[in-house]
């Protein structure tokens, strides 16, 4: 809840997520009886620091990753199904000739638009193969190696694209 | 049991399927067209080498087909030596033309110069040796000269890819001087990638002279090689069950009575990231 606020009321700054000391404490109290204290908690297990500005103070929330995630469950989802955004990755990604693109750089594509670590993505871009296993269709190379069955492939493609490339 | 997966070399390749005879049209459209560098290109198994190999007798003028693949390097030196090296029939045929015409200068010497020298010749001066062909052609009105290099087992991986990439950019760089010649490359989709990215001019032009294979083979294709084969609807059903296909796969299924695991079908559904 604490940091659920900071992320509502804050600015971004160097250390972490800075917010007004009376502003926080007084949204705060809203929710907690009593927000100095839990102020003070946070401070003692280094979730967060009061600093000094101008004439009044600041709460600086400096637990990064935490407030990632409260900004990951602020921010709507995107309202776009898996397939299609496996899909988009693809054909943005694909080389123009083959229609092929590389893996690894799809996995930093869903990484990047949904905003989830590298293994999330992983499993998300596996998950989509396997519910659509003939929409896809695979090469060697590329920088990460995808193990179907017993080949490895690191390329992938969209059935039907760049086929009729040259003409 | 396994040559029945490689294609034959010689005349007569006969492509199966009507996607493969449309590939095949629009490649003999590129070389009318005076398309000088083409570039096939598709995955493992898709026909590259056997579409290749299809155009002997298929085009005018000369087909000369380099297999990259038993040679150990991939430079320009490498790819012109083995290309000579492996037509020498036709070599042999266009300085025969070559005396009777008469010729003078250079021309003369190439039509006295000994086989072994020609090739030696290739190996030393790769694309002064290309262009005295390209001239002979030329003056013999033979053309044009057709190369198809077989390069599809080169991968991005390999250290040579970057020689290989190379030597395809010094054809680009003289196809001025090489006017009556086309160069057309099989290329794995991992080369293509690489190339996009480490050679952009080379990439362009490549571009303007692709032709990318199908994967898998389509219903049309099955129905004709299921015929050909003399197989019935009832294996026909079976082979459509086993999930889309590549045209290797499914010549292997008809020559290997439908074993899908000697044919590499992999039906396993495990996937994983490593």
């Amino acid at each position: 809840m604490a940091y659920i606020i900071g992320a509502v009321l804050g600015k971004e700054d160097v250390g972490g997520v800075r917010v007004a000391y009376s502003t926080y404490t007084t949204t705060l109290g809203k929710w907690v009886r009593d927000p100095d204290s839990v102020v003070q908690y946070l401070v003692n297990i280094g979730k967060a620091e009061i600093l000094k500005s101008g004439s009044g103070r600041s709460v600086l929330l400096t637990d990064k990753e935490l407030m990632s995630r409260v900004n990951r469950l602020l921010t709507p989802k995107e309202d776009a199904d898996p397939l299609t955004i496996v899909l988009d990755g693809i054909r943005k990604l694909a080389n123009p000739l083959s229609g092929y693109a590389d893996v690894g750089e799809v996995i930093k594509y869903i990484e990047d638009r949904l905003e989830i670590p590298t293994k999330e993505a992983e499993e998300f871009l596996i998950k989509v193969i396997k519910f659509h296993r003939a929409r896809f269709v695979f090469a060697h190379g590329g920088s990460r190696r995808l193990k179907i069955g017993s080949t490895y492939y690191g390329l992938i493609k969209v059935v039907g694209d760049a086929e009729d490339a040259g003409s | 049991m396994q040559r029945t997966l490689v294609p034959k070399r010689g005349v007569g390749i006969r492509l199966l399927g009507p996607s493969w005879r449309a590939a095949r049209d629009k490649l003999l459209d590129m070389v009318r067209e005076d398309y000088q560098l083409i570039t096939i290109i598709g995955r493992a198994g898709t026909g590259k080498t056997t579409l290749l190999l299809s155009l002997e007798g298929a085009v005018n003028g000369l087909f000369m087909y380099a297999d990259m693949t038993e040679v150990r390097d991939r430079d320009l030196s490498a790819i012109v030596s083995t290309a000579f090296a492996d037509n020498i029939d036709v070599i042999k045929d266009i300085q025969e033309k070559l005396k009777k015409s008469g010729i003078k200068g250079l021309l003369k010497a190439f039509a006295k110069a000994g086989l072994d020298e020609v090739v030696e010749s290739a190996r030393l001066k790769p694309m002064e040796t290309l262009a005295l062909l390209n001239n002979a052609v030329e003056y013999l009105g033979i053309g044009p000269l057709i190369i198809g290099i077989d390069e599809g087992l080169l991968s991005q991986d390999d250290p040579r890819a970057v020689d290989f990439i190379n030597a395809i950019h010094a054809f680009r760089n003289n196809m001025q001087v090489l006017s009556s010649t086309k160069i057309i490359i099989t290329l794995l989709p991992d080369v293509v990638n690489l190339i996009s990215k480490i050679d952009t001019p080379l990439f362009d032009v490549l571009k303007l002279g692709a032709l990318t294979l199908p994967d898998y083979v389509t219903k049309e294709d099955l129905k004709e090689v299921v015929q050909e084969y003399g197989l019935g609807p009832s294996e026909a059903g079976k082979i459509e069950a086993l999930g889309p296909l590549t045209m290797r796969q499914l010549i292997c299924l008809m020559n290997t009575k439908m074993d899908a695991i000697k044919c590499g079908i992999d039906t396993a559904g495990e996937i994983t990231i490593e």
